[in-house]
């Protein structure tokens, strides 16, 4: 089943990420404590820095989304089934690093636009909307991609999955164009 | 072979490269007889299109069995006939076989994109893009799922 795709062979991985996060706070604070040097300068893990990135990533694209649908709401109908899957990305890839937990360090709130993030600006003209859709979401799936071989297994089969359905969006976004 | 032989059956993962190889391999061989079923229901552009497709999983089959056999093994054979997962009685119908089977194929390619080997593991997340691209050309619609492959259980992290 999936389920091993992502958990199968190390269940502890979800956690080990937050284990990564706790273990990189607490060694921020005693650097910030015992010493001069200054914690951001310690370099995060590369699952952990891929995974904000994704995650990021994802944000823009629901801001996006939202601009677009606001500028255009004609296009909401269409749009819609696209910004819940980005929605459903974003829900899953912060429950990667901070799993099953309501607080922690997780780089932003439950809420699905970036937090005092400026808000996207999206061309006039709902073909050039569209157009500038699709190439965001070109480009995120590019980039999970790019991605895969910095990450655990699990955690690239996830990568994956994402770049696929923003390729799909793609796809989809060509014919509405 | 049984149908559930033909599912995606990743996803060990770091598992073998060679197993996560012959899955891919056997849901191409599933698609190419499914195309060839949905290409006789298509017609005009479509059918010209079912046939473009056609060619190319036979070409990512035919590169499958050599990944396949550069790891020493013997690449597993396609069956004589599969259970499709959509009757195709009309074009409609055969677009929706070719969208089903192109979902599928997406799944069967997830053990790659675990694989240890970056390249393996590009090429299985490439080919579960492209799969997913066509799922979407042949159903007219968004994709089905967020997520192209996976099922609902694989998205949690276990707690420990």
């Amino acid at each position: 089943m999936p389920r091993t795709g992502l958990s199968g062979r190390s269940p502890g991985r979800g956690t080990q990420l937050t284990r990564r996060v706790l273990i990189g706070a607490a060694t921020a604070a005693a650097l910030a404590g015992c010493s001069r040097k200054r914690p951001e300068q310690l370099p995060p893990r590369p699952d952990l820095a891929v995974l904000l990135a994704a995650i990021a990533n994802e944000e823009r694209l629901i801001a996006l989304y939202e601009s677009a649908r606001t500028r255009h709401p004609e296009l909401g109908r269409h749009l819609d089934p696209l910004l819940a899957h980005h929605r459903a990305h974003l829900t899953v890839l912060r429950r990667h690093y901070v799993p099953g937990t309501n607080g922690g360090p997780a780089p932003s709130g439950p809420t699905a636009s970036p937090a005092g993030g400026p808000t996207p600006a999206v061309p006039r003209g709902r073909r050039r909307t569209v157009t500038a859709l699709r190439s965001a979401e070109s480009h995120a799936a590019a980039a999970r991609t790019a991605d895969l071989t910095k990450v655990s297994a699990g955690m690239a089969q996830l990568f994956a999955s994402i770049g696929a359905c923003e390729a799909g969006h793609a796809a989809w976004l060509t014919r509405l164009a | 072979m049984t149908r559930s032989s033909h599912r995606a059956r990743p996803t060990a993962v770091g598992a073998d490269p060679v197993a996560a190889l012959q899955a891919a391999l056997a849901a191409e061989h599933m698609t190419i007889y499914g195309y060839g079923v949905a290409g006789a229901r298509l017609r005009d552009d479509t059918q010209g299109r079912a046939r473009t497709l056609w060619e190319a999983h036979r070409a990512k089959r035919d590169r499958l069995a050599e990944l396949i056999a550069a790891h020493g093994a013997e690449p597993v054979a396609a069956a004589a006939a599969y259970r499709l997962p959509v009757r195709a009685t009309s074009a409609s119908t055969a677009s929706l076989l070719a969208a089903a089977l192109e979902d599928r194929l997406a799944a069967a390619y997830l053990g790659l994109a675990g694989a240890d080997d970056p390249r393996l593991r590009t090429f299985g997340a490439q080919s579960m893009q492209e799969a997913t691209m066509r799922a979407v050309r042949w159903r007219g619609g968004p994709p089905r799922s967020a997520f192209p492959g996976l099922g609902g259980n694989a998205l949690s992290p276990l707690p420990e």
